[in-house]
């Protein structure tokens, strides 16, 4: 009797691992296939050894995309209330922007009626958005891989995404299949004046924010083209959203729209070529406003209070034209034309 | 042969050739207490078994970490015919010495216990293969799952013990890294393990699930409640251990290991409890419910409840059968633990916080007639036991409150002069008791 209860329970024992295995092989081969972005760093787990951290561009989803319940949770302030909510289970709907990235459309505590979602846990709530987790963010490899990975991220490919391909089951359970870096990365290097010595008994000032450099590298083997709008009108001043705590936002995006490209924005860069661009933030078409004041009056970053500093938080987005725009212009078939976007940078000079 | 038996038999042949005992009563007294050796072939080699089973174990652990190395060399196909073939190879082998007989089966449950290692770790390495970054948690969870039903499937302490560690990291992941702390921790041992033991008879494995329940009770409390609600509740699960003890003394007396054991758990918090709540400062904390910071303090109140409950219904029942019946012998100390309980939920209950002072000094007062209590007790009965943890637990006392450099030099040198006399005054009536019963001295 002994003996066929230590079998049975075995046998449980291996199905268990049958299910966890067969279900996610499943997935993997008759799920959605969807393409996330992310950036990586690179922990160590104990159990699973080590792994490269992946943060999606769709794990922090902001208030605006909640519906349902999830608007509620981040009205709440109460410690208890925001406790009992990690980890509840949440349902992010997909849309796929025109070039093949998935984005989260809505979040909510419901599965949408249609189109492709994947399922996730709450993480944290805060007033701005909500942090959620779908259980693809860890990419297990090789110790070695893991940190040559890191090491890519952070020198050969510097701010180059990368591109993850996930399945989907129709629950929602994503599993997780490969990666692969975007070609084009954007590199930021803030303007940097000489430091002041700070006066005896004067209190530090932060060193004002007047200017960066954008720098788009080809990672790729091929050849690959860029459009350069004058005056760095091809990038975008977006918010940090992932910052609570940020409450400015661009003043000049509709003084800095032209007319479209012309022959001589287009450049093409050889594989490992990179190309400048200077950005003067003290321009009046770089400004930003403050969302918290009702007639702000746009600002430049460095007339921003001390005490907001942090609170201006942005990313430089290279946007280029879509493919109609470009269409019979030379080089056209080498744009790529998904948007780009670079660290958060701030206007106490951090960058993330 | 126990070892008392032993001395016997050989004194029996000396009391036959000093003629205090003649030849047929000395063989009459030695066909009495005499047992007949074990057969070879059915004596237990316990330490190959032991060794077997933490070898098992440690294999195991082995294996997990070889899995995380992330063989990239080996294809996925590789890695689970790898780790299905290690579960399915283990507990095989562990079926197959189960149906021997002698002391095979116990290898046997060995290797079942291996078989549940590398369960665990294929749990790990399905994870790391589909790069499944869910709750984690939950892998503890369903590895604790699978040791608990082996356990007792094969009746198997070595299961047991790993299916109690298992829960205790499962249930601190919850309430440590997730703040999510789970009730089910404490019954999953509570209710699946605590039975086992008593089934078992295991001194061993009960000794382990009171511990995790203690350390799982305290810190799912915290989370859940307040630190006073925890205290109250592990004040009440001591006094429950306490009246569990004796009955199991009076009613299975064959499970003796296993009331010593709930006895060194039961007094074990009691006694830190009595202590802390000898302090004013901590008597003013750890009595106040009013202080709820966590996000369920009536989960939090509702196993105090429960605990102080169940405790007081153990007690009336001893009570029953020592006042009433006259069945069964309680030392008059023990019947403190009744006392404060039900004084310490009273005065949490009432939010009574300006009873401090008072509370400190009621557990003062009760720690000193414990101590005096067991003294007393150990020396009427020419008992070391109960005279030395007296004494220890009466130097204890004295010692933290006179212990401060910064005090009077008089009153710390008058308390100290009091503790050697009434020590002093311990061993000569240890000394005296002991030569009345006839001991030696």
């Amino acid at each position: 009797m002994k003996r066929k209860l230590a079998l049975l329970v075995a046998a449980l024992q291996v199905l268990i691992l049958a299910f966890m295995a067969g279900q996610r092989e499943w997935i993997s081969r008759t799920g959605t296939p969807l393409v996330l972005r992310t950036a990586p760093v690179d922990p160590n787990d104990p159990m699973r050894g080590a792994y490269v951290r992946l943060d999606y561009d769709i794990s922090y989803v902001p208030l605006a995309l909640c519906r349902g319940e999830t608007v509620k949770w981040t009205k709440s302030t109460d410690y208890r209330e925001t406790q009992g909510r990690r980890d509840r289970v949440v349902y992010a709907a997909l849309g796929i922007d025109p070039h093949g990235i998935a984005g989260v459309a809505s979040l909510s505590d419901t599965p949408p009626a249609s189109g492709p979602y994947v399922k996730g846990r709450v993480m944290s709530v805060d007033p701005a958005g909500i942090r959620v987790r779908y259980g693809i963010e860890a990419l297990f490899t090789s110790k070695k891989a893991a940190i040559r990975t890191e090491a890519m991220a952070l020198n050969e490919k510097a701010g180059a995404p990368m591109n993850v391909r996930v399945a989907v089951g129709s629950s929602g359970t994503a599993v997780l299949k490969d990666f692969s870096w975007e070609p084009l990365g954007i590199t930021i290097a803030l303007d940097r004046p000489p430091r002041q010595e700070r006066p005896p008994g004067q209190p530090w000032q932060p060193t004002p924010l007047t200017g960066l450099t954008v720098t788009l590298h080809n990672y790729s083997d091929k050849d690959l083209a860029i459009v350069n709008l004058p005056n760095g009108r091809s990038f975008n001043l977006v918010p940090n959203d992932r910052f609570q705590g940020v409450h400015y936002r661009w003043a000049g995006r509709d003084a800095i729209r032209v007319a479209g490209p012309t022959d001589a924005d287009i450049l093409v860069l050889k594989p490992g070529a990179k190309h400048e661009v200077h950005i003067d933030l003290t321009q009046p078409e770089w400004w930003i406003t403050d969302t918290n004041k009702a007639e702000s009056e746009p600002i430049p970053f460095q007339n921003i209070p001390q005490q907001d500093t942090w609170s201006a938080s942005f990313r430089i987005e290279y946007a280029p034209p879509t493919a109609d725009a470009v269409r019979g212009l030379p080089h056209a078939d080498l744009i790529r034309h998904a948007p780009l976007r670079s660290r958060a940078f701030n206007a106490n000079q951090g960058v993330d | 042969m126990d070892k008392n038996i032993r001395w016997l038999l050989t004194e029996i042949d000396r009391w036959k050739a000093e003629g205090l005992v003649s030849p047929e009563q000395g063989d009459r007294i030695r066909q009495r207490y005499a047992q007949p050796p074990a057969p070879a072939a059915e004596s237990v080699p316990w330490g190959l078994l032991v060794f077997a089973t933490a070898g098992a174990i440690v294999i195991g652990l082995g294996v997990i970490l070889l899995f995380a190395y992330n063989w990239d060399e080996i294809p996925k196909s590789g890695k689970l015919a790898l780790v299905f073939g290690a579960v399915i190879a283990a507990h095989l082998a562990g079926a197959r010495l189960l149906a021997k007989d002698g002391w095979q089966p116990k290898l046997g449950e060995a290797l079942a216990a291996l078989g549940t290692m590398f369960y665990g770790a294929g749990i790990w390495l399905v994870a790391q293969i589909y790069n499944i970054d869910e709750h984690y948690p939950n892998g503890f969870l369903f590895w604790a799952l699978g040791a608990l039903a082996m356990a007792w499937a094969l009746r198997s302490v070595a299961n047991g013990l790993l299916a109690i560690v298992l829960v205790v990291i499962w249930g601190s992941c919850e309430a440590f890294d997730f703040r999510a702390p789970q009730y089910w921790s404490i019954l999953l041992i509570a209710g699946g393990l605590v039975p086992l033991a008593w089934q078992q008879r295991s001194a061993l494995l009960l000794a382990a699930a009171l511990a995790a329940i203690q350390f799982l009770l305290a810190v799912n409390i915290v989370h859940w409640g307040s630190g006073a609600h925890a205290f109250t509740a592990s004040l009440a699960l001591g006094v429950l251990l306490v009246a569990a003890a004796r009955l199991t003394q009076s009613e299975r007396p064959d499970y003796g290991h296993g009331a010593g054991v709930m006895t060194f758990f039961g007094f074990g918090a009691f006694l830190v409890c009595a202590y802390l709540l000898s302090f004013k400062g901590a008597a003013s904390e750890l009595l106040d419910w009013t202080r709820r910071y966590g996000p369920q303090p009536a989960l939090a109140s509702a196993f105090g409840w429960t605990l102080f409950a169940a405790g007081l219904a153990g007690w009336a029942w001893i009570a029953r059968r020592s006042l009433l019946q006259k069945e069964m012998e309680v030392g008059r100390e023990e019947w403190l633990l009744p006392i404060a309980l039900v004084y310490c939920f009273g005065v949490g209950g009432l939010g009574a916080r300006d009873w401090a002072l008072l509370v400190s000094w009621s557990f003062n007062l009760m720690l000193l007639g414990l101590a005096i209590m067991w003294m007393w007790r150990g020396c009427q009965l020419s008992r070391l036991g109960p005279t030395v943890l007296g004494s220890l637990l009466l130097g204890v006392v004295v010692l933290a409150r006179y212990f401060d450099l910064f005090q009077s030099l008089a009153s710390r040198g008058l308390a100290f002069i009091i503790l050697g006399i009434i020590f002093v005054a311990e061993a000569m009536f240890y000394r005296k008791m002991r030569q009345t019963r006839g001991g030696g001295a």
